[in-house]
């Protein structure tokens, strides 16, 4: 079962022509240097979707050589750490606790960036853009800290083992 | 004929007689590559699979390769490759993807000889990387008395006679070797023989060849003549 697919969002995004201007390289014509002439880079003005925006952060793309042109290349596992990350980033910053790091809640937050594909990870993305469609981390309101804080116990108590 | 004879050098000119000029299988082979050569497209897309950057080794190499059995250190290869330049059209462009070259890309030969200096540098390197290549595992076996009498011939070795350690006696022979080309103690001027000599020295030095050693001490007679030496009746 697919519970996470990050790569789906890469669709709409483009790739380089692999076109290169040649130029000298290095001392007195010893080598050549082959430079992408347009080198791709999705515009993350246009998106509106957090996550897709967060896709586009960490979208690259490689040239596959036996096909002559560069593919799509990215890393869900690490967009999918910075999607917990940043909703850990949010519970650090909005809890009332002393220490945050040390409550239950965090340390299952810890355990779960890892889970890539869990049944938790459409949650954690679902959650994700709800807190980012929302004002963000930093510009969030008090009934949006207290829907995201009960969102999580509901989370941990469904999908904690 | 005797058996100091050096037949090479008797069948050189005058000229290059008094000059001492090194003769090397290098300004052969550098003779041989073309003046200039056109990349092309069909060049470029199988470079594109090792990175953005073509050096002129990536080129050469090949060419050096199809046009000689001999080989050839990476040394020497790098040398025969710093003979040629690239020059490109301005606004020179390739599309992989199409495998189309917009503009020229050529690379031009440079130097046409390669001078006494530059081969001076190369003299005896393949002889003393066999030199540095030899690995006996087991240190007890490692036969110190050949080890002796290879530094006896080489000269200037006195304290390393008399040292147990067969790494200093080994790391010795390299450098004494070393200083002979540089100095060019021994007027060696022909690459391939001053090759052999650390190749001998291995071959004395492993299995204990008396033909090697046999051929070390004739070369060491020679010097003595204080002429150039190019060539020797080697035995096999």
């Amino acid at each position: 079962v697919k519970y996470c697919d990050l790569a789906e969002l890469t669709r709409d995004l483009k790739t380089s022509k692999p076109v290169y201007d040649v130029r000298p390289y290095g001392p007195d014509g010893t080598a050549i240097s082959f430079v992408l002439k347009d080198k791709y880079s999705p515009d993350k003005t246009n998106i509106l979707d957090p996550i897709a925006s967060l896709v586009a952060t960490y979208y690259d793309e490689t040239l596959d050589i036996g096909r002559r042109r560069f593919v799509k290349r990215i890393d869900t596992k690490q967009v999918y750490r910075a999607i917990v990350g940043n909703i850990k980033d949010f519970y650090k910053m909005h809890a009332t606790l002393k220490k945050p790091q040390t409550s239950l809640l965090y340390k299952w937050l810890d355990d779960m960036d890892t889970q890539y594909n869990h049944p938790s990870s459409e949650g954690f993305i679902a959650l994700y853009r709800y807190i980012h469609n929302n004002g963000g981390i930093k510009g969030c309101t008090a009934e949006l800290i207290s829907n995201v804080f009960a969102i999580l116990e509901l989370m941990k108590g469904k999908y904690e083992k | 004929m005797g058996i100091f004879d050096d037949k090479k050098f008797e069948q050189l000119d005058w000229m290059t007689q008094i000059t001492e000029v090194i003769e090397s299988d290098l300004n052969t082979i550098l003779a041989k590559l073309p003046d200039v050569i056109d990349v092309n497209a069909d060049f470029l897309v199988k470079n594109m699979s090792s990175g953005t950057i073509l050096y002129t080794n990536d080129i050469i190499r090949p060419i050096i390769r199809n046009l000689t059995e001999k080989d050839l250190s990476w040394d020497e290869e790098n040398m025969l490759s710093r003979c040629f330049k690239f020059t490109t059209s301005p606004n020179a462009e390739y599309n992989f993807e199409a495998n189309t070259l917009e503009g020229s890309i050529t690379l031009t030969k440079v130097e046409a000889t390669f001078s006494d200096e530059e081969l001076q540098k190369m003299m005896g390197r393949k002889g003393i990387t066999a030199v540095c290549n030899v690995d006996f595992g087991d240190a007890n076996e490692w036969p110190l008395v050949r080890l002796n009498e290879i530094l006896d011939i080489l000269g200037d070795s006195e304290q390393y006679k008399r040292n147990r350690s067969y790494r200093k006696k080994m790391w010795q022979i390299e450098n004494r070797l070393k200083e002979i080309f540089a100095g060019n103690e021994w007027r060696i001027r022909d690459m391939n023989l001053a090759d052999q000599i650390g190749r001998w020295i291995v071959s004395y030095i492993e299995d204990g060849n008396l033909s090697a050693l046999t051929n070390l001490c004739k070369l060491k007679v020679m010097t003595h003549s204080s002429m150039p030496i190019y060539s020797m009746v080697e035995e096999k």
